[in-house]
């Protein structure tokens, strides 16, 4: 009979210690399960304030001025306008509950957030933390933490570029003609959009006089790499002048400056200053980027130039 | 023989209980080494005292401040070092309701402390007071820091510092 007690007194102690391990931390609870279903919500765009209580509070990067759960979605629906494609990523999620020193229930989460940006098409990565205070299974306080800096930077830029004076506009209607026809190889395009005196300089030398130099040196590109695509990483356009950061990809399948092909691929980025006349047509490209790093990625050394 | 058994299961019971007390407080708690670790590095970050600061992390640490991309802990504090040149005065606020630390084991045994704090600062450039709220994320092993995520709003600060420079950058040019 005493063993009988003693086992049964064990059995309890344990399980009874169990239960409370998984009340002050655990990353399965129902509440973990209503965030999960908010989070989804918000990925769906249905904006339901069920899981929360009528006064509940959300605090996003502030400590002062709470939104209320109706306010809340709001905010989030205004936000939506900003983007083509938004939603919290599956990867690299993580929840759990804690239950603190107060007597207060949270549930804690970590995700990871991208969004496209409507105007420029911009992709954007954000860590996100949220937490949630639970009572009687309903949320009665919301707090985030997250630097939205990346997408007010790129909202920024689209209101200067739809503030663009005339001048600006058709430099920037060039650049992105230049872009397209380097992409396509399009010779007459690329003419088109420049003076018939243009010159080209690389690293401070001048290897182009006239469109039709440039077209030759288009070539040698799209001959060695038939897949030669060039992106602008940033524009800056400041009176006649356009500041690029650019990056070229492409496949080694075609002879580069007499080597043999070596079906390496590519990745090299530059910086290009172009000046423009009065009618936005390009009368000067001064480039500036490494051609070492080119050879190197093709594993040609010394390079045949 | 019987109080021999009978010992035995006492022992066991003990033995459990003990294992339990020791195991329960332990998934979640705001008093550890690791929380002190926490609460000395945010000491040196407000007291410029960047060789103990750095003092708390692994050597391999990687560290992510708003971002999905990591950097070094040295990179971090070649960060803040001049991030802090900006303000006349730095650091977070110690009222009892504004600063939290907290620990936690997770289901696959890795010891985290959780900080939520208000980071207040004024700036040179134009005198104003901001107020951040800030959360890290710090992953421990052998009481130092290897894994770090920072969660804050640097918007407006970033927006204003481009502001004095802007103006500054102006003032030079009509000199």
């Amino acid at each position: 009979m005493k063993k009988l007690s003693l086992l049964v007194l064990t059995a309890i102690l344990f399980i009874g210690c169990q239960q409370k391990e998984t009340e002050r931390y655990t990353q399965k609870s129902p509440e973990i399960d209503t965030v999960k279903k908010l989070i989804a919500n918000y990925n769906n765009k249905t904006y339901d304030t069920s899981m929360y209580a009528d006064t509940s509070k959300t605090f996003y990067n502030t400590k002062e001025n709470p939104m209320s759960p109706g306010e809340t979605m709001e905010y989030h629906k205004q936000n939506d306008a900003n983007y083509s494609a938004r939603s919290f990523q599956d990867k690299d999620q993580e929840y759990e509950m804690v239950l603190t020193d107060d007597g207060n229930t949270w549930v804690n989460c970590w995700l990871d957030w991208k969004g496209t940006v409507a105007g420029n098409n911009q992709e954007v990565n954000i860590p996100i933390h949220l937490t949630y205070q639970f009572v009687d299974g309903k949320i009665v306080r919301e707090v985030g933490h997250w630097d939205p800096t990346q997408v007010l930077l790129a909202l920024q830029e689209i209101e200067k570029a739809n503030n663009m004076s005339a001048d600006e506009k058709a430099i920037q209607s060039s650049i992105d003609n230049i872009t397209k026809a380097w992409n396509s190889n399009d010779k007459e395009m690329m003419a088109s959009n420049m003076t018939s005196n243009f010159i080209r300089t690389e690293n401070g030398t001048t290897i182009a006089n006239n469109p039709k130099e440039y077209a030759g040196f288009m070539d040698v590109y799209h001959g060695a790499f038939p897949d030669f695509t060039v992106k602008i990483d940033k524009a800056v356009i400041n009176g006649n002048k356009a500041y690029l950061n650019w990056t070229c990809t492409g496949k080694n399948t075609g002879n580069f400056m007499e080597n043999d092909p070596t079906n390496k691929k590519i990745e090299t980025h530059g910086f290009s200053v172009w000046t423009f006349d009065t009618d936005g047509k390009a009368a000067r490209e001064d480039a500036f980027y490494d051609n070492l790093v080119v050879f190197n990625q093709l594993g040609i050394t010394p390079p045949k130039l | 023989m019987k109080i021999m058994k009978n010992l035995l299961l006492l022992g066991l019971a003990i033995v459990l209980f003990t294992a339990c007390k020791e195991q329960g407080p332990e998934r979640w708690t705001n008093m550890s080494p690791e929380i002190d670790v926490t609460k000395a590095l945010v000491k040196d970050y407000e007291d410029g005292n960047w060789e103990s600061w750095s003092s708390h992390y692994a050597d391999a640490a990687e560290v992510h401040h708003n971002s999905v991309e990591s950097i070094t802990h040295q990179q971090l504090q070649d960060g803040l070092k001049a991030d802090i040149m900006n303000y006349s005065s730095y650091g977070f606020s110690h009222a009892d309701d504004e600063i939290f630390f907290e620990q936690i084991i997770d289901d696959k045994g890795d010891k985290w402390v959780y900080f939520w704090g208000t980071w207040e600062a004024v700036m040179k450039g134009n005198n104003e007071k901001y107020q951040i709220p800030v959360h890290l994320a710090l992953k421990f092993v052998d009481n130092k820091i290897v894994e770090e995520h920072g969660f804050y709003n640097r918007s407006a600060i970033d927006a204003a510092i481009k502001q004095i420079a802007d103006m500054k950058a102006a003032e030079e040019e009509d000199m």
